[in-house]
């Protein structure tokens, strides 16, 4: 009995023993952290592959030279293999409830000034953009380097600046040549009448006109951006209470409220009457395909650009990134062309304000931005730790490096935002880039503004309405009740009470 | 005492499995950000779900995987065990061999392969279009995005329930085969007179391991179709999955996550209770 006894307490022992070199290794491994150099563990642009990648090339150099100048500061980059920004949204709160967030995470402004992003997950960095950029000489605000027209797409409806961007896309209508001879259009659509024609000709010719590439967030996310914007320009006063660049969930949840943003507002409902009318002429498909998904993804959702190189449709949404991709394809750089998406006029509804949206969707919101986590986030984000990364975050964004890197990862498919940088003349992009005041962007449901839940659940309505099972009483109903609930749900997460406005 | 070097065993199922189910038990009951601190909203969750346009859909998606789920793993598997059991000696280990291979391979390049066959313009698709017939886009089109997902995997035999079947046909009490062989009793009237009922044991666990697993694999759906076209393929476990993990929504997704665990208990028990051994 004694030695049973005997051999449990060595059991136990042996059990207690195997945990405590563990301890102790997590012991010292903080105190090593705490006289160690500091890494800065930053997210790397998405689907751009490891820091040694040829996309990341730039950004390698960069680090390379900064870490050389800095011998106490070594930078950690992490590859960033999520699909949208709700995926990798959901990551990095995931991280920071265990407060292990990397310091710098990949962001967009959408979610981030719109407060679907818990508030405290991430710093305003506006004191420092308030200081000189040490690298650039001479400079006396770090915030003067960017265009007075971006600053407004970085700030916070409460005036922080907890994004800093560095690049911006634009996005068009990219299609076949020879489809558009073989159909007998002779020039690119300008209109949206002149554009549900030239799908009707397409079709007409045999050819399959478009694909409505709504796998993912972005095509939908494009077209409600583009038809709201286009549509309640003449009633965004009435509810735009941020007066930022894009509205806000505080703008869209009045909006909401106010019946503005509702299926009841004929000219609202009529955002998603246009819609359906390109079912007729969408690849069956269609629901396999995104337009921002990596070119090399071998699951669903595919490529959509493929489709237009395959021959397989003659028109695919897609944006400026597509311009270097398309042409490295052999043979394919003459036989594509783009167009801005066309200006919804009366010709097409009697709601028709004639706003020309070019730059609507397009902006800042490429690749080439990050938020700065709080020390509630990432635990090693201590004030001193922030003061590093902003300084690396200076470095990045002097106008020179802004443009080298921003040019190497995307080969000119997207722009660099500072002030001076260089930017790569890709042929096409040019006709993309707005040419006057860009209206006031009106995101509501697709774009993370006010849920990621609401955004999920309003991609399988746009989905099932453009796969013919929802008609367009079904997808209304299903729609309207979709806004009220996401307004709520923001509302109770920002702690704001709508009834004030 | 022996027992105690279970110990360090115990303590690490405990942390990692029992301790988070019990978390997340609790969890449903707190509506929570990830990282805001969780506010208790009782059966709030439970409510919603039950309640939201999704749920009729995913009840009845999860309600064909599984009962397509077990027919295809008993009809495939049982009947490859049954071929398998006949064959002879040399011919039949090569067999079983070459059906058991497969189950290695990681569950990835299965749907891997699947994608590339039931993709827009995927084998499956050319092959149609050559032979004159109507090819949907299978996993794109609501009609068929769930039959796709059900053809996963075709024929299904290269499964642990093929191996449970074969090991109880290699079992069976050698005294009633050779008196139904000396009966001259034939091979369909053999297998449904004899081999069935004897192996009920083998098929409860089958039909068991088969249900909960169309419930938990909802990982083709998720690279597949994400729940889409609209909610055409969605399931609670994706559901589940999506609420916390992309929508932030953690609570609410731990909520989904119970109600799944007992609606599987449900189906255990019912399953054990129908499926129990009887003395006739």
């Amino acid at each position: 009995m004694q030695r049973t006894t005997k051999r449990a307490r060595l059991a136990l022992l042996a059990s207690v023993g195997v945990c405590l070199p563990a301890i102790a290794i997590g012991t010292s491994a903080a105190t090593a952290a705490a006289s160690s150099p500091i890494v800065i563990r930053a997210v790397l642009p998405p689907n751009t592959g490891p820091i040694t990648a040829s996309d990341n090339a730039g950004l390698y150099q960069l680090t390379k030279e900064y870490e050389r100048a800095h011998p106490g500061v070594s930078v950690q980059w992490l590859p960033n293999n999520t699909a949208s920004i709700t995926q990798a949204n959901a990551t990095v709160e995931s991280q920071a409830a265990g407060g292990a967030a990397p310091d710098l995470v990949w962001e967009q402004y959408g979610p981030v000034t719109s407060g679907s992003i818990p508030a405290g997950l991430l710093q305003n960095i506006k004191p420092y953009l308030e200081k000189p950029n040490p690298y650039v000489p001479g400079n006396k605000r770090w915030l003067s380097l960017f265009p007075s027209s971006v600053i407004p797409y970085m700030t916070s409806p409460n005036g922080d600046i907890d994004i800093i961007l560095g690049s911006a896309v634009e996005t068009g209508m990219f299609y076949n040549k020879a489809d558009f001879a073989k159909a007998g259009i002779k020039s690119a659509p300008v209109t949206w009448a002149q554009f549900m024609t030239d799908l009707s000709k397409l079709k007409s010719a045999g050819i399959q006109p478009f694909v409505f590439a709504d796998g993912g967030l972005c095509n939908p996310s494009w077209f409600e951006r583009l038809a709201t914007s286009s549509l309640l320009a003449n009633e965004v006063a009435k509810f735009d209470v941020n007066h930022a660049q894009v509205t806000t969930g505080l703008d869209d949840a009045v909006g909401i409220k106010e019946g503005i943003i509702s299926m009841k507002n004929p000219r609202y409902a009529e955002v998603w009457k246009i819609l359906g009318q390109l079912r007729q002429y969408n690849y069956s498909g269609a629901a396999t395909y995104d337009a921002c998904t990596s070119q090399t993804s071998t699951t669903p959702p595919l490529d959509s650009q493929a489709l237009l190189s395959d021959g397989k449709v003659a028109i695919v949404w897609g944006g400026s990134w597509y311009i270097p991709n398309l042409n490295s394809i052999k043979g394919f750089a003459d036989k594509y062309g783009v167009f801005p998406e066309p200006t919804i006029t009366s010709a097409t509804t009697k709601y028709a304000l004639n706003t020309v949206t070019r730059g609507v969707i397009g902006g800042p919101n490429g690749n080439g931005q990050w938020g700065v986590t709080s020390e509630k986030a990432d635990h090693t984000m201590t004030p001193a730790k922030t003061a590093v990364v902003m300084n690396f975050l200076a470095w990045l964004f002097t106008p020179a490096h802004n443009g080298y890197w921003i040019n190497q990862s995307q080969k000119g498919g997207e722009i660099p935002i500072l002030k001076g940088a260089p930017v790569l003349n890709l042929p096409g992009l040019k006709s993309l880039l707005p040419t006057g005041k860009v209206p006031t962007v009106v995101d509501v449901v697709l774009d993370d503004v006010l849920t990621t839940a609401a955004t999920t659940s309003g991609l399988r309505l746009v989905q099932e309405y453009m796969d013919g099972s929802l008609s367009y009483s079904g997808f209304a109903s299903q729609w309207q009740s979709l806004l009220t609930s996401a307004a709520a749900a923001w509302a109770s997460a920002n702690h704001v009470n709508l009834s004030k406005y | 005492m022996l027992g105690a070097l279970l110990l360090p065993s115990l303590l690490l199922i405990g942390v990692f499995t029992y301790y988070p189910a019990v978390r997340s038990l609790i969890g449903g009951f707190y509506a929570w950000n990830g990282f805001s601190p969780p506010t208790y909203v009782g059966l709030a969750q439970f409510r919603e779900y039950v309640q939201s346009p999704t749920f009729g859909p995913e009840v009845a998606h999860i309600a064909l995987l599984v009962v397509g789920t077990i027919a295809t793993t008993l009809v495939s598997q049982f009947t490859a065990a049954e071929v398998v059991t006949h064959l002879p000696s040399l011919a039949g280990r090569i067999v079983k061999y070459v059906l058991v291979l497969p189950i290695v391979f990681p569950p990835l390049v299965l749907i891997e392969v699947w994608d590339y066959l039931l993709e827009p313009s995927g084998l499956i698709d050319r092959i149609a279009v050559n032979l004159g017939l109507p090819h949907p886009a299978w996993l794109s089109n609501p009609d068929t995005a769930l039959i796709g997902i059900l053809l996963i995997g075709f024929p299904w035999i290269s499964n642990l329930g093929f191996l449970i079947f074969l090991g109880g046909l290699q079992n069976l009490p050698k005294d009633i085969t050779d008196a139904a062989r000396v009966d001259g009793t034939g091979v369909l009237q053999k297998t449904f007179r004899i081999d069935v009922p004897l192996l009920f044991p083998q098929f409860r666990v089958v039909i068991i391991l088969s249900g909960i697993y169309a419930v938990q694999n909802f990982i083709p759906i998720l690279l597949l179709t994400n729940g889409g076209p609209g909610t055409a393929t969605l399931v609670p476990g994706l559901d589940m999955y999506q609420s916390a993990f992309q929508n932030d929504q953690y609570g609410y997704g731990m909520a989904i996550g119970t109600l799944l665990f007992v609606a599987m208990l449900v189906f255990t028990l019912f399953t054990m209770r129908v499926l129990r051994p009887r003395t006739l």
